[in-house]
């Protein structure tokens, strides 16, 4: 695979990335765990696809106890849990349900003036 | 769909940009055939067309507002004299005066007595005396 063959090195405060014996990255320090840190971030998101079937089940077995845990912020796959909690036939319990049920009292119209109409 | 904090909202109060005794707290009475809600996406006031908004609240009064074990309440809200399209949604917002960054806090779109068909007269929200309040973050 093609990442094989890239070897990353410090060269003093720089750090270098080889690919197939030549330079293709010479980044100073910062620069490097700056990129360290995006590539992280962006492989747990790659991850996240990769695994989602995984995590819609997970997610379903744990909506389905009623914990409080979310695997995903992503809202297709929280929906996708909640099909999935109900394919397996556990009883359900929606973690979005944090906002209370109010009720709605509505006033009768405004008597109208007769002297007006 | 059911009642629920919108992402962005949940977010403001997580990075302290939204306080629930302080800020300037609204809500709106909302058409749903002049705006899908969408929770993951819509963020500010400018999100729900103005054709949608039927009727906008005064400030909660902050003296009745409480934040307790991470569960929000305020006193009972009213809608003045309300007219317009019936209305099947309320969304609790932050205003900060400029449409653009008010950000949507709550979606409720599941309340006794809603769908309501404003007649001119007051309509009051009376919020859950159960463990959620109007919220629980």
């Amino acid at each position: 695979m093609g990442y094989q063959r890239l070897r990353v090195r410090q060269h003093g405060t720089h750090v270098h990335v080889i690919k197939d014996g030549q330079l293709v990255f010479d980044m100073p320090w910062e620069g490097a765990l700056a990129l360290s840190k995006a590539l992280h971030i962006q492989g747990k998101l790659a991850e996240a696809d990769a695994k989602v079937q995984t995590i819609i089940t997970d997610q379903a077995v744990l909506t389905s106890i009623g914990a409080p845990l979310g695997l995903s912020n992503n809202k297709k796959v929280l929906k996708e849990s909640f099909k999935r909690a109900q394919e397996l036939k556990y009883p359900q319990v929606d973690i979005d349900s944090i906002a209370g049920t109010p009720s709605i009292i509505q006033q009768p119209p405004p008597k109208k003036d007769p002297d007006n109409g | 769909m059911a009642n629920a904090l919108y992402a962005h909202g949940r977010n403001e109060f997580l990075v302290g940009d939204l306080d629930w005794l302080v800020n300037d707290i609204r809500m709106v009475l909302m058409d749903a055939d002049d705006h899908t809600t969408d929770q993951a996406a819509d963020d500010n006031l400018d999100d729900i067309l103005a054709a949608a908004r039927v009727a906008t609240s005064l400030t909660f009064p902050t003296g009745t507002r409480t934040a307790v074990a991470g569960v929000a309440d305020a006193a009972d809200v009213t809608f003045s004299s309300v007219t317009g399209d019936v209305s099947e949604e309320l969304v609790i917002y932050y205003h900060t005066g400029a449409e653009t960054t008010s950000t949507l806090v709550v979606n409720i779109d599941t309340a006794t007595g809603l769908a309501v068909t404003p007649n001119g007269g007051d309509i009051t929200v009376q919020w859950d005396s159960g463990a959620n309040k109007i919220f629980k973050l």
